[in-house]
C-alpha cells in the first residue's frame, strides 16, 4: 500500500574513493532525488524493498 | 455540590502558606508544585497547529505536500483530485489549519480505495509511554475539526514495530462548522514501539474508505487488519465533493486533553527541520562556498541547522542555468543536478558538473541564479 514509484535508479560513486558508492540518484514519484544509503532514509528503504522484490534495479555508477 | 470559600491553604503541620487565592480567583502556589503529569512539552505531535508549511502552502500529490509532518494519502481512487493546503480557516485561538479539498469527486469509494491524512511518530520520542508493559500509559489525542460532511469519523493509532493498531470513532455533529473533539485511549500492554528513530506511531484521520476497512472492532489494541482500520466510518469526502480540515492536533499522556501546547513559530520550525530542511528556494540565495574538485566538477558543503533524523535524500531542482558559481570574476553556470556525496544528518556534501570547466583548485561561490531554483533535504518518516 502507497509504495513509491521509482525509476532511473543509478549508483553515486564517491569523489574520492571512486569503488565505493555514496548515494542513489533516482525518480521517485515524478520528482529527481539524491538518495543517501541509509537504512533509516524511508526513500533508501523503498529502494532497496523493490530491489529485493526483483520489480527494480539499480545502475552501477559511472 | 459544595463550595468551599477559602483564601488561603497552609500545611497542617508547620502553617507554611501553600496556596492563596485573591479576590479575582487567580491561585499562588508559594511552595513547591508538583503536577502529576508534565507541564510542557506535552504534545507529542509536531505542527499540530499547521504553522510551518516548508514544502509551500499548497500541493495535489500524496504524500508530505504542504504543512510540515503531515501528510495526505489517496490510495487506489480512480478520479479522486484533492488540493492539500494550509488555510487560513480556523478556529478561535489558531492562525492555520491543514485543509484537504475534493477537487474532482470519486463516483464510488471501491475496495481497499481509502483517502486520510496522518502525522508519524518517531519512537524515540514515545518511550515514556512504556507500550508492552504492565505500565502502559493512557493517552489523549485532541483536536478541530471541519468537515463538509456530518456522520461518524474515526482515528487510527497503528503501531508498526509490532502491527497493532486501535480505532476510536467521534461523530462530526455540524457540517462545515469547527468543533473540539477529544479522545482518549488506554496504553498498550502488548506491544513495545522500538526505541530507534524509525516510525513509533502513526496517528491517522480517515476522511473516506471503502467498506474493507470499516467492519471491525474499535477501542481496543490489536493485532492490525484491514477491518479495524476506519470500524463505521461514514464520513466521506470522496465522493460528495467535500472537503475536511484539521489544526490543535494534540497527543498527550494521560487521559485528560489539556489546553493546546502553543510554542513559538521558531522553535516549532526547528522540530520540524529534523524531519524536512528547506534550504534555499528562488533566485540569488547563496548555497555555499565550493571548489573545483576536477577540471569538470564542483564541491560544496551545507550544515544542518538541527540533526536531522536519518542521513537526509537531497530535493534539488534543476534546470538550464538554474545556478552557478562565482569564481575569479566569472560567472560558471549549473544546469545539472546535485548530487549527495559524503553525508551525515549533521552535513552533507554536494556534487555536480558545471555547464563549462575551470582550474581544479580554484574556490569559488555557489549561488541559485533561477527563480524556479530550489534545494531541501527530507529526512521524513
Amino acid at each position: 500500500m502507497n509504495e513509491m514509484t521509482i525509476t532511473n535508479a543509478k549508483y553515486n560513486a564517491d569523489r574520492i574513493d571512486g569503488s565505493q558508492n555514496v548515494s542513489i540518484n533516482a525518480t521517485i514519484d515524478g520528482v529527481t532525488l539524491s538518495v543517501p544509503l541509509d537504512p533509516a532514509n524511508r526513500h533508501y528503504a523503498e529502494i532497496m524493498r523493490q530491489v529485493e522484490a526483483g520489480t527494480l534495479t539499480i545502475q552501477e555508477a559511472e | 455540590m459544595s463550595k468551599l470559600k477559602v483564601t488561603t491553604i497552609s500545611d497542617p503541620d508547620n502553617d507554611n502558606t501553600a496556596l492563596t487565592i485573591d479576590s479575582s480567583g487567580n491561585v499562588t502556589a508559594s511552595q513547591g508544585f508538583v503536577p502529576s503529569t508534565q507541564l510542557s512539552h506535552r504534545n507529542l505531535i509536531i505542527n499540530g497547529n499547521m504553522q510551518v508549511a516548508q514544502r509551500g502552502t499548497s500541493g495535489t500529490a500524496n504524500g508530505y505536500n504542504s504543512v510540515d509532518r503531515f501528510r495526505a494519502v489517496a490510495s487506489g481512487f480512480d478520479e479522486l483530485a484533492i488540493t492539500y493546503s494550509q488555510d487560513s480557516d480556523a478556529p478561535d485561538g489558531f492562525s492555520n489549519s491543514y485543509k484537504a479539498n475534493v477537487t474532482t469527486s470519486e463516483t464510488t469509494v471501491d475496495d481497499y480505495e481509502q483517502l486520510f491524512i496522518e502525522q508519524r511518530i518517531e519512537a524515540q520520542n514515545l518511550q515514556h509511554l512504556s507500550f508492552g508493559t504492565s505500565s502502559a500509559k493512557s493517552i489523549t489525542l485532541s483536536f478541530w475539526v471541519k468537515c463538509s460532511e456530518t456522520g461518524i469519523a474515526t482515528i487510527l493509532l497503528y503501531q508498526p514495530d509490532d502491527n497493532r493498531g486501535y480505532c476510536a470513532q467521534y461523530t462530526i455533529s455540524s457540517a462545515d462548522t469547527w468543533e473540539y473533539k477529544t479522545l482518549t485511549v488506554s496504553g498498550d500492554t502488548v506491544g513495545v514501539i522500538d526505541n530507534d528513530n524509525g516510525v513509533g506511531l502513526y496517528v491517522r484521520f480517515a476522511l473516506a474508505v471503502s467498506s474493507a476497512y470499516t467492519g471491525g472492532t474499535k477501542d481496543a489494541w490489536l493485532s492490525y487488519a484491514n477491518s479495524n482500520e476506519a470500524v463505521g466510518q461514514t464520513v466521506d469526502v470522496a465522493t460528495t465533493g467535500g472537503n475536511f480540515a484539521i489544526t490543535g492536533v494534540q497527543l498527550e499522556v494521560g487521559s485528560v486533553a489539556t489546553p493546546f501546547e502553543h510554542r513559538s513559530y521558531g522553535e516549532e520550525l526547528a522540530r520540524c527541520q529534523r524531519y524536512y530542511y528547506k534550504y534555499i528556494e528562488g533566485n540569488a540565495k547563496f548555497i555555499g562556498i565550493g571548489h573545483w574538485w576536477t577540471a569538470i566538477a564542483i564541491d560544496t558543503g551545507i550544515t544542518f541547522p538541527v540533526t536531522m533524523r536519518s542521513v537526509p535524500t537531497l530535493v534539488a531542482t534543476s534546470g538550464s542555468n538554474y545556478y552557478y558559481i562565482l569564481t575569479a570574476g566569472n560567472a560558471r553556470y549549473i544546469s545539472n543536478s546535485f548530487n549527495l556525496d559524503r553525508s551525515t544528518e549533521s552535513s552533507t556534501q554536494m556534487s555536480v558538473d558545471p555547464d563549462v570547466g575551470d582550474t581544479a583548485g580554484r574556490g569559488g561561490m555557489v549561488t541559485s541564479t533561477n527563480a524556479s531554483a530550489s534545494i531541501a533535504f527530507d529526512a521524513e518518516l
